[in-house]
């Protein structure tokens, strides 16, 4: 058997093609998810350290197409509605190219940043867009974008924190909202907000113990994370559990050799990208996910990614940190 | 892609299903633009609807669609049909069907129910049954779960009444199914956390329960050791504040070292079997120990921990950092 | 010429599959016309070349044809019988009666079956009484398929499924100490179950697990490789007689205690993958009729792909060199590759059949009592085991009973069959059999007794208002109960047959070899002066195992034998799998929606082998 490697250039290849398929249905189906996959593309290229794969300006074009001119935010596709998730992959694709700025005409930024606050409810959490949907996958969004527009106050961040602290579970783990089971990709958005609040001290030292405890469980014996207990492992889980560990400083309390396995088994070796496992078919949303789990491990020389925001560190160092000093 | 085999597919097919793929897009296309050109001219009639309806169909997940559907919903709702709010509801019910796992399409569901005009707690009491049914075909599927509780939630506030007790038999029902259903342990969690702090139960009744709870946990470690389900509903079990104010120290020292025998002996039983200690056990005993010592109570020589640590160290060594940090902070 | 007297035939229940209701699929009308053909098959004149005559319609005779038909080789399919299916058919109560005639006048030397007893309550079956003849369907063989099992992935392959209905089965009985215990086979039945210790539970999960991937843990197996599996389960699992009795006869359908351990362990294994892969049973059987039904669907697939069928054709002699077969009527064929025979069609003055050194003893009796007691809820067959040492005659080996409900179209309403069988042999055979039909008819009048149901201690209230009756506690509480009534047989057969197959394995391919180092008696090359079956190739007839499990294991080392390898056995391309290979939904493109990308549409971790989620199709159940 030939060692397994990482096969760089043909993911590459797989991220470049992804929007040649015009002609296939399922392109169409996908708009709604079209913003999401440039980000998810995009950062897969930086952590390959193959940012000019996109053309910077025709990406960017194609974000403010996507703003919505009636409710601020950016939805995921040109006249689709704004909401959260696909407002915080705008804001995230603008960092990455330091191109903020273009949110300054138009009064853009004070529209996103109403935008996102306005959807914040009483008890600190948000909801995705108007029609009340309720998520800490939702917080997580309006925290992450506001930190990157620098535009987090008090008022925003306290009943937020608090809302998060109602969805830590018996077993360290974190669920969608007050009461629903844990799942590792609520621990991400979880902590993530936490981290980015500048507020994981409102977990007692032992608390976040057991969150790492609730983490380092997902492994299963073939090196392989699933999400929640009694699953089957899924590549993706390579960063929601990864990071989550990295933002508590546990990042090692898994074995990086049997997950590095299994990620790289989840390549298509003809076509390039990772799929959710083995012999699966492969997709962008899996492929950033394994790429960015094996740079949080420290393979292969990767771009170093942030387990806070999923950004490359190079970019995410120039966020001003929370709370503001001395504005 | 989640759970699709990955195939190599023939030019020739390949080329056949671009043919198809045209009429499609362009199907799916037109309905899109004009259903997006009515919305932006304003317009919200039931016609506009039947757009929304027919564009759903092909994507459910289209939640600018969805929007655009309430919309329309709220404008027409003085000139509809009583079986209106019905249809709406046997609509998301076939998307459902279809697709359990589309967090729009529940969303939908819940805003179609939170405006059903004059909702009786006739239409949340059906909602439980069908929850009831989507998770007798998925017992994981969490926005079933979540969406149960919110059930409950409306009803119990509709009726002024507590439902925790007739929860808490449901769930029984599902983990004596699958004792590896974690969803059904975490909600038992959440149910008995609030019969003790909602309830109003007396001294006796609290003790009942403690002590049944007991005996079923250890049936279900004796049925399935190596379960991790099972064994982080004990981890939460033998620490949590309930059963330290029901049970007196005595008691609850003695519920303790119960535990902890059986998880002895299931470990040694484990090593006579097969050679290998059950790590789950090892793991569970750290924990008993140290509660043990919280409870005031003396190991002294009895205490392992140092030893477990190290065992787990070899036998478990995808989590062996974490082990050689407990043992440092020891 | 088919014979008028007989139950009628799948074509004949469905005439146009263009019609016929149920989910299959349409595909069904564009690859699987509806044979019509073989109600009537008769071609006056019998082919003059072939490349594989087959003779005899039983099961491996069956699917052999239509692994060959499909295959492209050409055959001929005869049956000197004037029915399907030979010593797998399903047949009418007056068929049976000529069955044993038949047997009573075989002048073969090698006859297969002997010692024929036929009842028949003549009062009650016939023209103008309560039921007639063609009310019941009786196997000879009688069956039930695994739902995993490499018989029903060929039906599913070759679409032959879509001939034959299936039907749940998932009761087993266990018969100990005067009553039916039903199984603990589930984690939920383990869990819940009140009786079992902690400790037993905790054994009996170990062992449930183990078994699933046994061979994977040989330090736990090994050292008792030749040990009995009754000594591994005792000693090593630590469990106790009624679980391993339950495990090794009722989930494992092993014939007594001595089984070695390897081969019960998979017995055992074969039962649980079973279990959940179409809904909460471990077995199906075809409805209508058993292995008469499956038999008939392959010979129906093998007319499709161009087998030529003739019934009562009987084969006279074969000369090797000629290689020209001659009928019993005066017909005869060039068979260029081989002739494969079934011992019941061996013609006279035959020297090659194999011996045939082990017995099944059978018993089929038809009784009015619709037996639904015994039966899960919507389902209308059950097996019962009796393990060694459970009955009066103090037997030593099991005695399996399968029990077919009118539920199963094989017999009338309020009427059930009840298949009997042993590896026992001669007169202890007999006495084993007639305990356990003692056995059942006590069982049956006790549970089905009115005052019986009556009492409370029996119906019991579940938590959500249900009346649970409680079949053990029938069976302990009423061990004193003497019946009054009695169980009215309309018809009892029993008969021993034989077989080349030892008991509870599968079929031996040393069977078929055909090289003089061998240097049988029998052997197919051997050349025996004036035997009237030089050059034929013999299959076995049907052991005494219950399942179909040794079917496509013969048909699979005849087919190389003809075809050289077995790569392509039931290798069919159906023109329009290009539909189903036609990638659909969102699995060409590279995307992926964020809903289901933040949860997890993965599916749980199942206990036990590496789940291969083939696909099976349609199953009308």
């Amino acid at each position: 058997m030939t060692e397994l490697t990482l096969l760089r250039d043909k993911h590459i290849k797989y991220i470049e093609s992804l929007d040649n398929k015009k002609d296939d249905y399922e392109y169409w189906l996908s708009e709604h998810l079209r913003l999401n996959g440039v980000y998810w593309g995009l950062t897969a290229l930086c952590i390959m350290d193959s940012k000019d794969t996109f053309k910077k300006d025709e990406v960017i074009e194609f974000v403010m197409s996507c703003w919505d001119l009636k409710r601020g935010g950016f939805g995921p596709f040109p006249r689709h509605d704004s909401h959260l998730l696909t407002t915080l992959s705008a804001v995230q694709i603008l960092a990455t190219y330091d191109s903020l700025s273009v949110l300054e005409k138009d009064d853009k930024l004070e529209l996103c940043v109403q935008f996102i606050v306005g959807n914040q409810l009483p008890d600190g959490s948000f909801q995705g867009d108007r029609f009340g949907e309720v998520d800490t996958r939702f917080v997580y969004t309006a925290l992450n974008a506001l930190s990157i527009l620098g535009k987090l106050t008090p008022e925003v961040v306290d009943p937020a924190v608090q809302y998060i602290l109602k969805c830590y579970n018996f077993d360290g783990g974190f669920g969608l909202f007050p009461g629903a089971e844990s799942h590792a990709a609520q621990a991400f958005t979880c902590l993530g907000a936490l981290k980015i609040a500048n507020r994981l001290d409102a977990l007692t030292a032992s608390q976040i113990e057991e969150t790492g405890w609730w983490l380092s469980e997902r492994q299963l014996p073939d090196g392989g994370l699933n999400g929640r207990p009694s699953k089957l492992p899924d590549v993706c889980y390579s960063w929601w559990v990864l990071s989550s560990l990295a933002i508590i400083g546990k990042l090692d309390w898994i074995d990086y050799e049997g997950l590095k396995e299994f990620i790289l088994e989840a390549q298509d070796d003809v076509k390039g990208g990772i799929s959710d496992r083995p012999n699966n078919e492969v997709d962008v949303y899996h492929t950033i996910f394994g790429l960015a789990g094996l740079s949080l491990m420290g393979f292969y020389d990767l771009i170093p990614i942030d387990p806070t925001y999923c950004m490359p560190t190079s970019v995410t160092a120039t966020f001003k940190k929370y709370p503001y000093i001395g504005k | 892609m989640h759970g699709i085999k990955r195939q190599q597919y023939s030019r020739e097919i390949l080329k056949q299903k671009r043919i198809q793929d045209q009429q499609k897009i362009k199907t799916y296309k037109d309905l899109t633009h004009s259903a997006l050109d009515t919305r932006d001219k304003g317009i919200f009639t039931t016609d506009a609807l039947q757009l929304t309806s027919k564009i759903l169909e092909l994507n459910p997940e289209f939640n600018t669609i969805w929007n655009y559907r309430r919309d329309i919903i709220l404008t027409v709702t003085n000139d509809v049909k009583p079986d209106f709010w019905e249809n709406e509801l046997q609509f998301t019910m076939e998307k459902l069907k279809r697709f359990p796992k589309v967090y729009w399409i529940w969303n939908h569901r819940i805003w179609v129910l939170d405006n059903y005009p004059n909702a009786t707690d006739k239409i949340w009491l059906r909602e439980l049954f069908v929850v009831d049914k989507l998770l007798s075909m998925d017992a994981r599927n969490y926005h079933g779960w979540h969406y149960r509780r919110l059930i409950v939630k409306k009803l119990e506030s509709i009726n002024g009444k507590l439902m925790d007790k007739e929860e808490l038999k449901y769930v029984t029902t599902i983990i004596n199914k699958n004792i590896s259903n974690y969803s059904a342990w975490h909600q038992r969690v959440q149910l008995i956390t609030n019969i003790f702090n909602k309830h109003e139960l007396n001294k006796k009744e609290m003790k009942d329960m403690v002590l049944s709870e007991i005996s079923y946990i250890t049936n279900a470690i004796y049925t399935d050791a190596d379960d991790q389900s099972v064994w982080f509903y004990t981890n939460w079990f033998i620490a949590n504040d309930i059963v330290r104010l029901v049970l007196t120290n005595d008691e609850y020292i003695k519920m303790l070292k119960d535990i902890k025998d059986n998880v002895i002996l299931i470990n040694n039983d484990d090593v006579e079997f097969s050679g290998k200690e059950n790590n789950w056990c090892l793991k569970i005993l750290i924990v008993i120990e140290k509660t043990l010592k919280e409870a005031g109570y003396e190991l002294d020589k009895d205490e392992h921990t140092e030893e477990y640590l190290k065992k787990l160290i070899d036998n478990d060594p995808q989590r062996r950092n974490r082990y050689i940090y407990l043992s440092t902070k020891q | 010429m088919l014979s008028p007297e007989r139950r009628t035939s799948m074509a004949e229940r469905r005439p146009s599959f263009a019609n016929f209701s149920g989910n299959s699929n349409h595909i069904d009308t564009l690859m699987v016309p509806h044979l019509a053909g073989i109600e009537d098959p008769l071609p006056e004149t019998t082919p003059e070349k072939v490349d594989v005559l087959i003779a005899g319609t039983g099961l491996v005779e069956s699917v052999l044809a239509a692994a060959l038909a499909w295959q492209g080789s050409n055959v001929l399919h005869v049956d000197s019988n004037d029915y399907y299916g030979d010593s797998a058919a399903t047949l009418t109560v007056d068929q049976i009666k000529n069955w044993v005639n038949r047997i009573h006048n075989s002048k073969n030397e090698s006859e297969p079956y002997k010692n024929a007893k036929l009842y028949i309550s003549s009062s009650n079956i016939g023209p103008d009484c309560k039921y007639a003849s063609r009310d019941f369907g009786i196997d000879l063989s009688p069956k039930i398929l695994f739902a995993k099992s490499d018989l029903l992935s060929i039906l599913v392959k070759s679409r032959v499924h879509q001939y034959l209905e299936f039907q749940s089965l998932s009761t087993f009985h266990t018969y100990e100490n005067d009553s039916f215990e039903k199984l603990t086979n589930t984690k939920q039945d383990i869990f819940t179950d009140q009786n079992l210790t902690l400790m037993t539970k905790r054994n009996l999960m170990k062992f449930l697990k183990f078994v699933l991937n046994w061979e994977k843990m040989p330090e736990i197996w090994q050292p008792y490789a030749d040990k009995s599996i009754t000594d591994f389960l005792f000693n090593k699992f630590k469990l106790e007689k009624p679980q391993v009795f339950e495990l090794v006869f009722s989930i494992g359908l092993c014939s007594n205690m001595d089984t070695k351990v390897p081969l019960a362990l998979n017995r055992i294994r074969r039962y649980l993958v079973s279990y959940d892969v179409y809904g909460p049973f471990p077995v199906l059987y075809s409805k209508y009729g058993g292995a008469g039904e499956v038999s008939q669907g392959f010979c129906r697939s093998a007319a499709v792909a161009g087998a030529t069928y003739k019934l009562n054709e009987k084969l006279y002699s074969y000369n090797p060199t000629t290689q020209v077969a001659t009928f019993t009527d005066g017909s005869k064929v060039t068979v260029t590759e081989k002739i494969i025979m079934s011992p019941t069609q061996a013609p006279e003055g035959n020297k090659h059949v194999p011996e045939q050194k082990y017995e099944v003893n059978r018993m089929v009796c038809l009784v009015e009592k619709d037996c639904k007691e015994w039966f899960s809820e919507d389902e209308s067959a059950a097996v019962v085991v009796f393990p060694p040492g459970s009955l009066k005659s103090g037997n030593k080996h099991v005695v399996q009973t399968l029990i077919m409900g009118s539920g199963s179209e094989c017999c009338p309403q309020g009427t059930s069959i009840w298949y009997l069988s042993t590896t026992e042999s001669g007169v202890r055979a007999e006495m084993d059999l007639d305990a356990a039909l003692e056995a059942l008819e006590i069982s049956i009048i006790r549970e089905s007794s009115e005052e019986i149901t009556n009492d409370n201690d029996i119906v019991q209230i579940s938590d959500d208002g249900r009346p649970i009756i409680n079949s053990v506690r029938l069976g302990q509480s009423f061990k004193e109960y003497v019946p009054r009534e009695s169980v009215q047989h309309l018809m009892k057969l029993s008969y021993t047959q034989l077989t080349s197959t030892p008991p509870f394995d599968v079929v031996n391919p040393a069977l078929f070899d055909n090289d003089e180092l061998n240097n049988r008696a029998n052997s197919v090359n051997k050349f025996i002066p004036n035997a009237s079956d030089n050059g034929i190739i013999y299959t076995a007839m049907p052991s005494s195992e219950i399942s179909y499990d040794e079917v496509v294991t013969a048909a699979k080392v005849l087919y190389e034998k003809i075809v050289g390898s077995d790569d392509d056995f039931f290798d069919v391309d159906f023109e329009d799998d290009d539909n189903d290979a036609m990638p659909t939904g969102a699995s060409v493109n590279g995307v992926i929606n964020y809903e289901n990308a933040i949860e997890d549409d993965e599916e749980d971790i199942q206990m036990g082998e590496d789940d291969s989620n083939e696909f099976v199709g349609e199953m009308e159940i």
